[in-house]
């Protein structure tokens, strides 16, 4: 019979064999995809296709840079974006609480209601949509992508079923020495909620800072633009002419933000509760 | 004994807090999600091609999608897309993250590596896979020639287009549900596992009696939104395949787009969307009530 | 419980407001509109306006295109200096860059939404999509009060009727597009052949075809495939086929000539293999330029030969004529004004500025992406240097045959959505799942019969 030490052990190899052989099989597009931001035009098109390129060409980024006025799109976004996911945050963790653990007359029937918002395909919501905004006045600025962007039902959804989760005995001692709803909130329920603000901080940023048809469809001046519209406007109607060099250049620099913050966001992902400060 | 809680007429604190903490969330809601969505419904009983006004028809969008076999046949292929995708994403996204839930080396740089299709580009997800998939010099017909299979013509072949997405989708959503599952082991106490140890349970039983019961209310949450997701599925079928070869790739969510935006019947397509909803609320609704069984929520609701 | 109730009260009235505001706003538009299409001269005329509208006017002025980074520089020189000229009080937004695949989502939202662009881009394929709805503003009364230069002589006939409906003018033609053969001199010179030339028969470019073709490392003839059926709307056409009769009103893909012909493409990919198959062809948008294909069918344009260099020495010829005569594909773009629009007179004459004054022609016409709609520019839209010596016949393949054959693909007026039935019928023979055109053109012809009672009952 192995020692526990060894049978981990075993355990570890066989987790690192299988992390491997799928992680290569996982990462191909995204390595081909940087690689690609330093190869020459038309290196990327080629038959038979190419992995390295021939030469590592550094200017692709530095040409992609000043074709356009990114440093405004790159403004815009970080705006957008930043407002959207602090927004979130707060809003869906204060929805999936009261979802979650408080009783307030519908809550149930309104958070079907919720769910079934996730449903509807996004076209068909839009021109009503667009409608609204341009009754609102909010066509053509950021506060039209930010504001519809401080809620979430996904979030909230989100937010709820990890609430769900949390001991009630926590709660239940707060309870008993007197915490309001406000003070439970945020002094113990928030603090245990660090995984999961984690992962919706790193989608709600994720998916607002790549988001690209809303934007689309509401930005129409170039100085309001944002990072993905700003990318789109290197394609030229004909595919030969686009210089997709500079679009892989653009787009691996888009990316980069959202690798930093996934893993500065992985110091959030701290095992969970520890119970011995609680007694009975 | 139970003791019989006299509630008074007026509104209890509780319910209070709950409407205040609510009622950021529930303003937006209502004015972004509800009031266009209503207003969607309103355009089911309309004609609509976006340039004169919306002309009443009453239902006549429905008696058409009764008889509009591309509906039906665009339904099926959303369902054989959600099947494909949504079973196998979830249960390998749980199989990652429990990997990734273990103390080895190098875990960050692991989760980087399975969270990288989320954060690629999907022109370039789509330049890659369909070199995978060319039927001539592609990895996968490769590696079945070596096998001694003569490989199908994936992506240009009406039987092979639609599970060749499903290869991708589930590729591509795996990272996404890999990493909500992961938050949900972080919330299990460790005290869990260790009671089960002095039991002497050895991991598999961990993993079924401990594990997987107490991040149920995640799984439910993965499950639904995994099925939400593969539904609406819009861009990978527009990119890989343009909805083809001959509509086989094509989903309900691309023949919305393609109703709204490219032949100007605004109001079939909301009908479609209508359809669609009610389809995904039903299953949703089946998954709640079954959810309420073998969810294992610890405060009760 | 009272609260529930009184939420519910609220909830409805405000479905209702909204929902009746809806139908609203567009009759408030209508009526601006008809207020404002008056051509009474107030103001000053000078070179390029017409003195209808006041020169300090103010406000913004919108415009949408899908020109990338790149191509947009100069149209902004040149919309730069119209309006400093002649209206300097307007604030210029222009909406570039737009790719061209979600121009055609975004417009619409805009127009549908009631906040359009002044001046847009028009595709010939959506133009009378646009049109027939009344998305955009008939031409023809600008043009008869503004008079552009050279209207409509010195435009190409296809063009013209390209961007016509109901036979009002919808479109105002800046570029075109037409199609060639590109040859591949390197393999051509090993078979002992003269090049083609517009005389020459389908079966002629067949026999070329096979004497090129080395098994799958080298495709002799490629005529276009699946991505885009109209590109082979002229091979029909010599066949003696088409796609509907002129009035548009019944399917032609039942007549014999139409199947033989779109049996002819069909069997120069699966029966003589001379053309490429699709797994060849997919992923490499341009098969000729990586030397995989002899003779390439393709749009004409000398950025083409930017892209071919000196990779292998290469000409250009004309496309073959059929039984039924010969016919070259023509394709274009315009400009339109939307129908609720707010400064139609500006944008009017800001594409009479654009596109007649032959000083812009010159720095358009220069920029070689498409030749000029104007049949005196042409010459701004030759090759220059080393692509001027291998396309010697530029001149002849891409301007004179297409004005003298050029036929105009039938966007009918859903085009999109016939599109689609189209492509999920044709796909089948593209991909070699049907072999026999015969069945694929028969199914094509009932769905489209079927297609064409609903649209003019």
């Amino acid at each position: 019979m192995l020692s526990r030490k060894s049978r981990k052990r075993i355990a570890d190899y066989l987790t690192y064999i299988v992390l491997i052989l799928f992680g290569a099989i996982v990462v191909i597009p995204f390595l081909w995809m940087i690689l690609s931001s330093f190869k020459d035009a038309g290196e990327i098109w080629t038959f038979p296709p190419v992995f390295m390129p021939k030469k590592f060409q550094w200017s692709n980024y530095r040409d992609a840079w000043n074709a356009l006025p990114f440093d405004r799109f790159l403004f815009n976004s970080i705006i957008v974006t930043v407002c959207v996911t602090i927004g979130q945050l707060f809003t869906c963790s204060l929805g999936g609480y009261a979802f979650a653990r408080l009783r307030f007359p519908g809550r149930d029937k309104i958070f079907l209601l919720y769910l079934a918002t996730m449903m509807i395909p996004f076209p068909v919501m839009m021109i009503p949509l667009f409608i609204i905004m341009r009754t609102l006045g909010w066509i053509d600025t950021l506060t039209a992508l930010i504001v519809p962007g401080l809620f979430s039902a996904w979030g909230t959804f989100l937010m709820r079923q990890y609430m769900l989760g949390i001991p009630k005995a926590l709660e239940d001692a707060a309870r008993i020495d007197g915490c309001s709803y406000w003070r439970l909130y945020w002094n113990i329920i928030v603090p245990l909620c660090k995984p999961v603000f984690a992962t919706l901080g790193i989608f709600t940023f994720m998916g607002t800072w790549n988001q690209f048809f809303w934007p689309l469809i509401m930005i129409n001046t170039i100085s309001a633009k944002t990072l993905p519209l700003g990318l789109v406007m290197f394609q030229a109607r004909i595919a030969a002419e686009t210089p997709w060099h500079l679009i892989m250049a653009a787009s691996c620099a888009i990316v980069l933000p959202i690798i930093v913050l996934f893993i500065i966001g992985q110091k959030y992902y701290v095992k969970g509760i520890v119970m011995s400060g609680i007694k009975g | 004994m139970k003791i019989k809680i006299h509630r008074p007429k007026y509104f209890q604190k509780e319910e209070i807090a709950g409407l205040c903490f609510l009622s950021p969330n529930l303003i937006g809601f209502l004015i972004f999600s509800f009031l266009p969505i209503t207003a969607s419904i309103f355009l089911t009983f309309t004609e609509w091609n976006l340039a004169t006004s919306p002309r009443f028809v009453g239902f006549e969008n429905y008696v058409n999608i009764i008889d509009d076999e591309l509906f039906w046949k665009y339904l099926w292929n959303t369902f054989y897309y959600a099947i494909g995708t949504i079973p196998a994403t979830v249960m390998l996204s749980f199989f990652l993250a429990y990997l990734l839930n273990r103390k080895i080396h190098g875990i960050v740089f692991f989760r980087t590596l399975f969270f990288s299709p989320s954060i690629t580009l999907l022109v370039a997800i789509a330049i890659v896979w369909s070199w995978l998939y060319n039927a001539d010099f592609g990895l996968f017909n490769f590696i079945l020639g070596t096998l001694g299979i003569d490989g199908p013509r994936w992506l240009q072949s009406t039987t092979w287009a639609m599970p060749a997405i499903i290869i991708m989708g589930i590729w591509k959503g795996t990272g996404y549900s890999m990493l909500i599952f992961l938050a949900g082991l972080q919330n299990i106490p460790e005290q869990y596992y260790e009671a089960a140890d002095i039991d002497g349970a050895n991991w598999w039983q961990k993993i079924t009696h401990v594990t997987i019961p107490l991040i149920s209310s995640t799984t439910f949450f993965v499950l639904v939104t995994t099925m939400i997701g593969a539904i609406q599925g819009f861009d990978q079928f527009y990119i890989m395949t343009r909805g083809g070869p001959a509509g086989e790739t094509t989903t309900l969510v691309y023949y919305i787009f393609q109703n709204a935006f490219e032949w100007f019947k605004m109001g079939y397509a909301a009908t479609i969307a209508l359809m669609l909803f009610a389809i995904i609320l039903v299953v949703t609704l089946f998954q709640w009530r079954f959810a309420n069984k073998w969810v294992y929520d610890e405060g009760g609701s | 419980m009272i609260r529930r109730e009184f939420l519910k009260i609220i909830g409805q009235l405000g479905i209702g407001a909204y929902g009746l505001s809806i139908p609203g706003c567009g009759n408030a538009d209508k009526a601006v509109q008809q207020k404002y299409l008056t051509f009474e001269v107030k103001y000053p005329q000078t070179e390029w306006t017409m003195g209808v509208i006041d020169p300090n006017i103010g406000g913004a002025f919108k415009i949408m295109s899908w020109e990338s980074a790149f191509q947009f520089k100069k149209w902004n020189r040149i919309i730069d200096t119209f309006f400093k000229l002649y209206y300097p009080n307007i604030k210029v937004q222009i909406d570039w860059g737009v790719s061209f695949g979600n121009y055609n989502t975004k417009l619409p939202v805009l127009l549908a939404g009631g906040s359009p662009p002044d001046l847009v881009w028009m595709h010939d394929t959506r133009a009378k999509a646009f049109s027939s709805i009344g998305l955009l503003q008939k031409l023809d009364p600008f043009i008869e009060k503004f008079n552009p230069k050279g209207w409509p002589e010195e435009y190409y006939p296809t063009q013209i009727e390209s961007f016509q409906y109901k036979n009002y003018q919808y479109g105002f033609p800046y570029d075109y597009a037409t199609g060639g053969l590109y040859v591949n001199l390197e393999m051509y010179k090993d078979i002992d052949e003269e090049l083609p030339n517009e005389n020459w028969t389908f079966d002629d470019l067949l026999r070329v075809g096979k004497k090129l073709t080395k098994g799958n490392k080298q495709f002799g003839l490629n005529l276009g495939n699946e991505a885009n059926v109209g590109y082979q709307y002229w091979i029909i056409r010599s066949f003696g086929g088409d796609w509907f009769n002129k009035e548009l009103t019944e399917s032609k893909f039942n007549l014999p000539e139409t199947i033989a012909a779109y049996q002819w493409i069909s069997d120069l990919r699966w029966k003589h293999k001379v053309a490429p198959m699709p797994e060849v062809t997919q992923g490499r948008p341009q098969p000729f330029v990586d030397g995989v294909v002899a003779i390439d069918f393709n749009l004409g344009a000398p950025q083409f030969g930017d892209l071919l260099e000196d990779k292998f020495d290469w000409t250009i010829a004309p496309t073959p004529r059929g039984e039924s005569g010969r016919f070259q594909f023509v394709g274009g773009s315009a400009l339109s004004i939307p129908q609720k629009a707010t400064h139609k007179h500006i944008a009017f004459e800001l594409i009479r500025y654009m596109l007649s004054n032959p000083e812009n022609l010159e720095i358009i016409g220069g920029m070689g992406r498409m030749f000029v709609s104007r049949m005196s520019m042409y010459k701004y839209g030759l090759p220059k240097g080393k692509l001027a010596t291998k396309m010697s016949n530029f001149k002849h393949v891409f301007y004179d045959l297409a004005r003298q054959d050029g036929v105009v693909v039938p966007y009918i007026q859903k085009y999109q959505e016939w599109d689609d039935i189209c492509r999920r019928n044709l796909e089948l023979l593209y991909f070699g799942e049907e072999r026999s055109s015969k069945k694929v053109c028969l199914r094509l012809h009932d769905a489209t019969s079927r297609w064409l009672e609903k649209l003019n009952s």
